[in-house]
C-alpha cells in the first residue's frame, strides 16, 4: 500500500462576498498517495479550483478556510498545512509543491520578462545552490591565475551572500553603480540553469523567449513558462489547474505528454484538476468527482469509466458527446453556493433521489476496494 | 393600459433598481467616510434652511437683501469674538457670525448652480456628440481637449477678468471651465450604450432617438454623473472661494466665507509681535469652507467606492 | 517599432493642441473692447497713450475680422511681445519669465514629495482594505483635499512663521543674492547658493520653501492616495498575484515587486492633472507666502484686473500644461511595455 503524500480531511472554505456567505467547500475528503496522477473532475464552479488553492493555501480574499486538516508528508515529516505560520508555507511553495494555472497569460506578470520570472523562483529556493556554484566558479578563476583586485572584491560579496543575503550591508552595495555589477555572475548562472529548464520543457528557443514579455508569448508557449516556473525545483507534489482548457487542442496534447514525462521523470505526484474527462482518461491513475463544493465519487479511472456508481458521475459520462448516440445532459443547473440544497447537494437534479437526499448530507463509503461514494444509494461493503 | 395595470408594470421594471438602492444605501452605511460626509451635509442643510432664525437679516428696512451683512460704524480693525458678535468682526465691522450663516445659503447656491448648469450642458452636449458621432464629435471632442488644457482657477481668473468682477461672472466663469468633464463622460457612456445589441434591437422596432436615449443611455450612466457631481461640488465651492480671495468674486460686505476672508487679506499677517492677533477673521470662514467641502467630498468618495465595481460589473 | 510610431503620433498632435490653446485665450480676448486689446500690444508704458493707442488699432487692425486679428494676434505672441503689465510696469514677458525660476522650485519640491508620499499611503491603504489604518489614511488625504489652499497656508504661515517665514529669503540673504558679488545662474535659489559657494544661502530658501512646498503637497496628496489605492487594489486581485504567491514569495515581496509596478502604470497618467493642480494651488499658495512666482504675479494682476498680465499667465501655463501631458504620455508608453511593443 503506498503512502499518502496528502490527506485532505473535512475541508471547508467559505467566500465572503457582498452578495451573501458562498459556502463553496462542505467538508471535502481527499487523499493522493505517492507518485500517483489523481485527477479532480467536475463542472465549472463545483470549487476544484478552490482545494487545489487550498493545499497550498492560497485561498484569495474574500474567502477564507473555515476548518479541516490538510496532512502532507514528505521526507521524514508529517505536518497539517493549514497550521503552519506563513513564512514555512512560502519556504514549501514552489519547492515542495507547486502549482500550474489555468490561465497562463494571466499567471504571468505584464511588466515583467520571462527571466526576470523564472529567475524568481530560483533565487527563492536555490539560492544558496547557486551562489556556492558562483564562489566555486570564482575559485577556480583565481586558481587558474585570473586574479585580480575586482575577483576578491567579488568573492568576498559572495561570501557574504552566502551567509545572509538580505543584510543591509549587500543592500547598501547593490546600490553602487559601478560595483552592483558583481550580481551579473548570479545572474549568469540562473540564466544557465534556466535556458536548461526550458529546454527541458522542449521550448526551442530559450535565449529568444527570455527576453520576451507576457504578451509577446503564444498560449502554448506561456504555458510552458509556467510549467517551467512549477517545476523548476522539482517539487514532490505537482497541482495542475485545468492547464489545458485556454489551449489549442494540438498544444493540449503536447502539453499532456509534456506533463507526463516530466513526471516520470521526476518522480512528482500530481493533482490533475479539469472538467474534461477524456484527458481524465488520458493522464489520471485515480479520479475524483466532484459537485457543488463536496466529492461525490473516488475510484480507479478505468474503474469509474466501467462501474459509476454516483448518479452524478453516471450523468457526466452519459453526458460525452459520442457520434451517433444521443445527445444527453442533466437536467437543471448548478446550484447557488449561497443557498445551496439541503441534505445531498445533488438531490434537485437527481433521477434516484430518495426522500433522505433532501435531509442528510452522505457519507461516503467504500463501497469496493478504493472505489468510494457518497451517495445514500449504496452502503458501505 | 388600466392606471392599475400600468403602476404594477412601473413598479415591477424598478425592482432591480430599488434593489440596486437598497444594496448602496447598505454598503454606505458601513463605511464610517460616508456616515461623516452625510452627517456633515445635513448639518449645513440644516443651518441654511435656520438662516433667518439664526441670524436675523440686518436691513429688514431696506428691502431686505438678507446678504448684506450687517455692520456698525466703519472703524477698519477687526474687534475679537464678543458677545454682540460671537465670531467677532471683520474690516468695517461687518459681523462675521452673520456671514458665515448666510454664507451657507450662497455656497449652496454655487455649488448647486454651477454643477447643475455644467452638469446640463455636458450631458446635452455629450448625448449630442456621441450619438451623432461625425463631424459634430470631432469639433467638440477638440473644443473639450483645449478647456482641459487649462488648469481650471487660472482659466476661470482669465475669464473673470474680462466680464468684470462680480458673483455672477464667477458663476459663469465656473460653469464655464466645468462642462467639459460631464460632456466627456456622457459621450463616452453613449458610445458604450450604442453598441449593444439592445439598442439596435430598439431601433429596428422603431423607436426613435430621443427615447433610445433616455431609456438606455441614461439610467446606466447615471451613477457616474452622481459620482462627478458631489465631488464636484466641493471642488467648485473651493475654487469660488480662492477667485473671491483674490478679490475677483463678490463685492465687500457681502455674506460669502471667501468674500470674508478676502476683506481681512490686509490683516490676516495680525499685529506686529503677534501673527494670530486676528486669527477669527479667516480661520473661522475658513473652517466653514473647510468642513463644507470635506462633506461633499467624503460623500463623492464613499459613492464611488460602493458604485465603482458596480460601474465595472457592468 | 510600436513606440517610436507612438511617439511620432503624439508629438503630431501637439501642434493642433497648441493652437487649441492660443484660440481659447483669443477668444477671452475678444470679450474685451478694442481699447482694453490695444494694451495686448504696447511695449513700455509710454505706449499707453490714448492717440497711441488709436494708433495700435488701426495698426493691428482689432476693428477688423476675427481671423485677421488673430493674425496680427498670434504673430506678436510668436515674436514673444504678450503686452505690457500695468500692475507690475514691466513687459509681460519679460515678468513671466523672471517669476518663472522661483515657482519652478516650489514645483521641484512638491512634485517628488507629493507622488513618494502618495503612492506609499496608497499602498498602505490597498494593503488594509476596509481596516482602520485604510480609513484613516483615506481621511486624511480627503480632508488635505478639501483643504481651501490659502486658509491652510495662512495656518500654518500664522503659527510657524518663527522659523519658517514667508518670502522666499530672509533679508540678509537677499541682499547677498542680488549683490553683484553672486551669480544667479538659474534663479533657483537653493541650486544657486550651492553653485556659489555659499551654502548658508541655500538653507536660507529652504528654510522658507518648506511650508509652501507643504501646503501644496497636502492638498494635492489625496489625488495620488486614490487613485494609486484604486490601483492597487486591481493589481492584487490579478492572476499573477496568486501564481507569484504559489512561487513562494511572501507578502511584502508580492507587494513590493509585483502588484506595484502595475499598480504604477495608472498613476503616471495622473502626473499630467498634478501639474495642473499644482499649476493651480501655486497661485493661491505664493500668495499667502509673499513667494514672488509666477503664481504671485498671476495672483496679483488678477486682483488689479490686469488683463494682459493675466492672459498672459493663462496662455503661458496653457503651454507648459500642454507639455507636460506630452512627457507624461512619453512616460507612460515607456513604462507599459505592452505599449512599447505594439
Amino acid at each position: 500500500m503506498k503512502e499518502n503524500l496528502i490527506d485532505i480531511e473535512n475541508l471547508k472554505v467559505r467566500f465572503y462576498t457582498y452578495e451573501g456567505v458562498v459556502k463553496a467547500l462542505e467538508g471535502v475528503n481527499l487523499s493522493l498517495r505517492k507518485g500517483e496522477t489523481l485527477g479532480v473532475a467536475g463542472e465549472t464552479g463545483c470549487g476544484k479550483s478552490v482545494t487545489g488553492l487550498s493545499v497550498l493555501v492560497l485561498v484569495p480574499p474574500p474567502g477564507k478556510i473555515e476548518g479541516g486538516r490538510i496532512t502532507f508528508k514528505n521526507a521524514n515529516k508529517t505536518i497539517d498545512l493549514l497550521k503552519q505560520k506563513e513564512s514555512f508555507l512560502c519556504d514549501i511553495r514552489g519547492k515542495e509543491i507547486s502549482m500550474i494555472f489555468q490561465e497562463p497569460r494571466a499567471a504571468l506578470n505584464p511588466v515583467y520578462t520571462v527571466e526576470t520570472q523564472l529567475s524568481e523562483v530560483f533565487l527563492h529556493h536555490r539560492r544558496k545552490e547557486l551562489i556556492q556554484r558562483v564562489l566555486d566558479g570564482l575559485e577556480k578563476d583565481v586558481k587558474n591565475g585570473k586574479g585580480g583586485l575586482f575577483y576578491g572584491i567579488e568573492r568576498s560579496l559572495y561570501r557574504r551572500m552566502l551567509e545572509n543575503s538580505d543584510s543591509l550591508y549587500l543592500r547598501f552595495v547593490s546600490k553602487i553603480p559601478v560595483v552592483r555589477r558583481y550580481r551579473l555572475r548570479l545572474k549568469k548562472e540562473i540564466r544557465k540553469e534556466i535556458i536548461r529548464t526550458l529546454r527541458e520543457i522542449e521550448i526551442a528557443d530559450p535565449e529568444r523567449v527570455l527576453n520576451m514579455y507576457p504578451h509577446e508569448l503564444s498560449g502554448g508557449m506561456a504555458q510552458r513558462v509556467v510549467i517551467a516556473m512549477a517545476l523548476t525545483c522539482n517539487p514532490t507534489l505537482l497541482i495542475a489547474d485545468e492547464p489545458t482548457t485556454s489551449v489549442d487542442v494540438t498544444i493540449q496534447a503536447q502539453i499532456l505528454s509534456l506533463i507526463r514525462r516530466l513526471k516520470e521523470k521526476f518522480g512528482s505526484s500530481v493533482i490533475y484538476i479539469t472538467h474534461d474527462m477524456g484527458v481524465i482518461a488520458e493522464t489520471c491513475d485515480r479520479v475524483a468527482i466532484m459537485y457543488a463544493g463536496s466529492i461525490c465519487e473516488v475510484a480507479d479511472v478505468m474503474e469509474i469509466f466501467k462501474n459509476p456508481l454516483h448518479p452524478y458521475t453516471k450523468g457526466l459520462l452519459e453526458s460525452i458527446p459520442t457520434p451517433g448516440k444521443e445527445f444527453k445532459s442533466i437536467k437543471g443547473t448548478v446550484p447557488n453556493l449561497i443557498n445551496p440544497p439541503k441534505g445531498c447537494r445533488f438531490h434537485p437534479r437527481c433521477s434516484k433521489a430518495m426522500e433522505i437526499c433532501a435531509k442528510v448530507t452522505p457519507k461516503m463509503v467504500e463501497v469496493e476496494e478504493g472505489h468510494f461514494v457518497a451517495c445514500h444509494l449504496y452502503r458501505g461493503a | 393600459m388600466s392606471v392599475r395595470h400600468r403602476l404594477s408594470e412601473f413598479k415591477a421594471g424598478m425592482k432591480p433598481t430599488v434593489k440596486e438602492l437598497k444594496f448602496i444605501i447598505t454598503r454606505m452605511r458601513k463605511s464610517p467616510l460616508s456616515i461623516v460626509g452625510i452627517a456633515i451635509i445635513l448639518f449645513f442643510i440644516a443651518i441654511a434652511l435656520l438662516c433667518p432664525i439664526l441670524a436675523p437679516p440686518g436691513y429688514p428696512s431696506q428691502g431686505g437683501d438678507p446678504y448684506k451683512m450687517p455692520h456698525e460704524g466703519w472703524t477698519p480693525t477687526p474687534s475679537p469674538p464678543s458677545e454682540d458678535h460671537p465670531f467677532g468682526t471683520t474690516i468695517y465691522q461687518f459681523d462675521i457670525y452673520y456671514g458665515c450663516i448666510w454664507g451657507t445659503r450662497i455656497a449652496f447656491y454655487v455649488g448647486f448652480l454651477v454643477v447643475g448648469i455644467s452638469l446640463a450642458v455636458g450631458l446635452f452636449l455629450g448625448i449630442v456628440s456621441g450619438y451623432y458621432g461625425g463631424a459634430i464629435d470631432e469639433i467638440l471632442m477638440r473644443f473639450t481637449d483645449i478647456i482641459y488644457a487649462f488648469p481650471g482657477l487660472i482659466f476661470a481668473m482669465a475669464l473673470v477678468v474680462a466680464f468684470g468682477r462680480s458673483l455672477t461672472s464667477v458663476l459663469i466663469a465656473l460653469s464655464l471651465v466645468g462642462w467639459p468633464t460631464y460632456a466627456r463622460v456622457m459621450r463616452s457612456e453613449v458610445l458604450r450604450v450604442k453598441q449593444e445589441d439592445y439598442v439596435e434591437a430598439a431601433k429596428a422596432v422603431g423607436c426613435s432617438d430621443l427615447r433610445v436615449i433616455v431609456k438606455h443611455v441614461l439610467p446606466n450612466s447615471i451613477y457616474s454623473l452622481l459620482i462627478m457631481a458631489s465631488l464636484d461640488i466641493g471642488g467648485i465651492v473651493l475654487t469660488a472661494a480662492a477667485l473671491s480671495f483674490l478679490g475677483l468674486g463678490s463685492s465687500i460686505g457681502f455674506a460669502d466665507w471667501g468674500q470674508i476672508i478676502n476683506q481681512s487679506r490686509d490683516w490676516i499677517t495680525g499685529a506686529p509681535g503677534n501673527a494670530l492677533a486676528y486669527w477669527y477673521t479667516f480661520v473661522i470662514p475658513g473652517t466653514f469652507i473647510f468642513t463644507f467641502v470635506l462633506g461633499w467630498n467624503l460623500l463623492g468618495d464613499a459613492l464611488r467606492d460602493v458604485l465603482d465595481p458596480m460601474i465595472r460589473r457592468r | 517599432m510600436g513606440l517610436r510610431a507612438y511617439l511620432v503620433r503624439r508629438l503630431l498632435l501637439l501642434i493642433p493642441t497648441l493652437i487649441g490653446v492660443t484660440l481659447l485665450i483669443f477668444a477671452v480676448t475678444q470679450l474685451f473692447t478694442p481699447i482694453q486689446r490695444a494694451s495686448l500690444y504696447i511695449r513700455s508704458e509710454k505706449e499707453a497713450s490714448p492717440e497711441n493707442l488709436n494708433r495700435i488699432i488701426a495698426k493691428y487692425h482689432l476693428n477688423e475680422s476675427v481671423l485677421v486679428q488673430y493674425y496680427y494676434w498670434i504673430t506678436e505672441v510668436l515674436h514673444g511681445n504678450l503686452g505690457y503689465s500695468m500692475s507690475k510696469h514691466m513687459p509681460v514677458s519679460e515678468a513671466i519669465l523672471s517669476a518663472f525660476p522661483a515657482s519652478a522650485e516650489l514645483v521641484i519640491f512638491a512634485i517628488p514629495l507629493t507622488v513618494i508620499l502618495g503612492i506609499y499611503l496608497g499602498t498602505i491603504s490597498a494593503v488594509h482594505r476596509d481596516k482602520p489604518l485604510d480609513h484613516a489614511t483615506r481621511f486624511l488625504s480627503i480632508a488635505g483635499w478639501s483643504l481651501p489652499t490659502f486658509w491652510f497656508g495662512l495656518i500654518l504661515l500664522a503659527l510657524f512663521y518663527d522659523w519658517f517665514p514667508a518670502g522666499r529669503l530672509g533679508a540678509v540673504a537677499r541682499n547677498a543674492v542680488f549683490s553683484p558679488a553672486f551669480t544667479r545662474y538659474t534663479g533657483l535659489n537653493i541650486l544657486d547658493g550651492l553653485l556659489n559657494a555659499q551654502p548658508w544661502i541655500s538653507l536660507d530658501a529652504l528654510r522658507h520653501i518648506i511650508l509652501p512646498v507643504i501646503t501644496l503637497t497636502v492638498v494635492q496628496i489625496a489625488l495620488i492616495v486614490r487613485v494609486m489605492r484604486s490601483s492597487m487594489l486591481e493589481a492584487l486581485g490579478k492572476g499573477y498575484i496568486t501564481a507569484a504567491r504559489a512561487k513562494g514569495l511572501n507578502q511584502k515581496e508580492v507587494i513590493n515587486k509585483h502588484a506595484r509596478r502595475n499598480a504604477l502604470i495608472p498613476v503616471i497618467t495622473l502626473a499630467g492633472i498634478l501639474t495642473a493642480g499644482l499649476l493651480t494651488g501655486v497661485v493661491i499658495t505664493e500668495t499667502v507666502f509673499s513667494y514672488y512666482g509666477l503664481g504671485y504675479f498671476a495672483a496679483h494682476a488678477a486682483m488689479q484686473l490686469d488683463a494682459p498680465a493675466v492672459l498672459g499667465f493663462a496662455l503661458f501655463t496653457g503651454i507648459m500644461y500642454v507639455f507636460a501631458n506630452l512627457m507624461v504620455d512619453m512616460m507612460y508608453a515607456y513604462v507599459d511595455p505592452r505599449i512599447r511593443l505594439g
